[in-house]
């Protein structure tokens, strides 16, 4: 059956902005960043109103799932917003206390806290948000970046936001593909689809996160490319979710999962000069090392463990085929295409591709591969938290 | 594999004969079962044809799953052996030939397309 050609209509992401707008988006992919990542800061605007108005903006890309509890001068704008909690002023100290159990807390998974402190003058700095190392924004009006340095700590990001300035006390992450992206793709739509937007990549890396945990409490050997096919997330996305749960945690999961080796990434990436690969999978005995997916087709990538298995099973018997091996399966759809050499390599090849062609080309890559001396775990197993 | 007069609907041998370095030639049903195989190659142990069927199970089972048209042939080959299969679209059965790391790949395959059509034919004839 002869498939019709993909039907030509307006492309789904918007065309690039122009270069102004270009600086402003950029602006504000740094904010949601910080906000995202739990950085302190403080949010200022020339007059109590405007400083206001920029602490609702930013409300917009604090999770859902995320505690905001609002204090000091607390504005009527404020009182009514959603998913909100107001800490009355009283005593200080008792803040100080209750905020540090509530951080300590989310390490045991509870809901992380959102602190906004409207006034700075209401903000007694050194007893209350000092010992706090993340997750707090204070609302003030007409400050600068000498008076937040000489009155509460060294700016490290001074960001332009109209209507004012958000100055960041805590360094921004290095890569803002993700908060750039969103923002771009979503600047022609209304505010409603923008914050659903954000508020679903956001919920994505915080469960994403959880099952991760999940899998290492389960004793499973958790690979970077293992993750990348089950919880179908990209290279930029997987280290968002381990550094948001790192921010949120305090759990550095990293050193428990085995990363794709940067020659197996280059493996992978000469594959997709190709074209012929539909997709590419390579483990090691059962652990997925190297996983690309290069068109939108489903296929779990088990399915070559499983005819690996097979054809191992033969080894152990006298039809044995010997080693190294190549199995190769036609179908009118496509072709799958399973090579053992030290490591199983399995490849679904798109319809017509050329399988001899593409396994000479093959040859030369697995040969340099074969040389590499690569591990299947990670430097560490979690047991977890001590 | 007979019809009911006791003649067998195809001479497996004779297509084996034609290949060199052969071991051994089957025709496996869609569901699994053997339904005829060329034992005519003296001493040679087919315990591990078994194995064989199992994968070729596996791999039917993995293309259902795929949601593609199912296998239609496959090519495993390692430097002691080699093993060619052949499905017929239309009746579902598979033509397996197995053969020494020398074997012609190609010729096998040549081979199991000409025993899966003149099978298809006599068991069409055969209804």
């Amino acid at each position: 059956m002869n498939r019709s050609p993909k039907a030509s209509g307006p492309s789904r992401r918007p065309s690039p902005p122009p270069a102004e707008e270009a600086a402003s988006l950029m602006a504000e992919a740094k904010a949601f960043a910080a906000i995202w990542h739990r950085d302190r800061m403080v949010v200022s605007a020339p007059s109590r109103d405007q400083a206001v108005e920029l602490c609702l903006k930013l409300i917009s890309y604090v999770p859902r799932y995320r505690q905001i509890l609002l204090c000091g001068e607390v504005p009527k704008e404020a009182k009514y917003l959603k998913g909100t909690k107001i800490i009355d002023a009283g005593e200080y100290l008792s803040h100080q206390a209750a905020f540090q159990i509530s951080l300590a807390e989310e390490e045991l998974g509870a809901a992380p806290i959102q602190i906004i402190y409207f006034g700075a003058g209401a903000v007694p700095y050194q007893d209350v948000l000092g010992p706090l190392d993340r997750g707090w924004m204070i609302v003030d009006q007409a400050s600068s970046k000498a008076s937040v340095e000489k009155a509460i700590s060294a700016v490290q990001e001074e960001i332009r936001f109209p209507p004012g300035t958000v100055f960041l006390l805590d360094p921004l992450p290095q890569d803002l593909t993700i908060e750039r992206n969103i923002l771009s793709e979503t600047r022609l739509c209304s505010p409603g689809v923008r914050e659903y937007t954000i508020q679903m990549k956001e919920t994505e890396a915080r469960l994403a996160f959880q099952a991760i945990l999940a899998e290492m409490e389960s004793g499973k050997t958790v690979t970077q490319s293992y993750l990348a096919e089950t919880l179908k997330v990209r290279e930029k996305t997987y280290h968002k979710i381990l550094e948001i749960g790192f921010r949120e945690r305090r759990l550095d999961l990293t050193p428990y999962i085995k990363e794709t080796a940067p020659q197996v990434i280059e493996f992978l990436k000469a594959i997709s000069m190709w074209n012929e690969a539909s997709l590419a999978a390579i483990f090691i005995r059962k652990n997925l090392i190297g996983y690309a997916k290069y068109k939108d087709i489903d296929f779990p990538s088990l399915n070559f463990l499983t005819l690996g298995d097979r054809v191992e099973a033969l080894s152990q018997t006298e039809g044995d085929p010997g080693h190294p091996w190549i199995l190769e399966l036609t179908a009118r759809e496509m072709t799958i295409l399973l090579l053992k050499h030290r490591l199983l390599y399995g490849f679904l090849l798109s319809p017509g591709a050329d399988a001899g062609l593409f396994r000479s080309k093959l040859e030369g890559l697995i040969e340099e591969l074969a040389k590499e001396e690569m591990g299947d775990g990670p430097s560490r197993v979690y047991r977890g938290r001590n | 594999m007979q019809e009911r007069g006791g003649r067998p609907l195809i001479n497996l041998s004779a297509y084996m004969a034609e290949i060199k370095d052969r071991e051994g030639g089957f025709v496996l049903s869609s569901d699994g079962q053997l339904l005829a195989s060329d034992n005519s190659i003296p001493g040679q142990d087919f315990d591990w044809v078994e194995e064989f069927l199992d994968l070729t199970r596996t791999m039917t089972s993995i293309l259902e799953e795929a949601n593609v048209s199912g296998l239609e042939s496959s090519l495993l080959q390692g430097p002691k052996r080699k093993l060619v299969i052949r499905r017929n679209s239309r009746l579902g059965f598979f033509v397996i030939i197995i053969g020494r790391e020398t074997m012609d790949g190609g010729l096998a395959g040549l081979t199991a397309k000409n025993i899966c059509l003149e099978l298809e034919s006599a068991l069409g004839s055969a209804k």
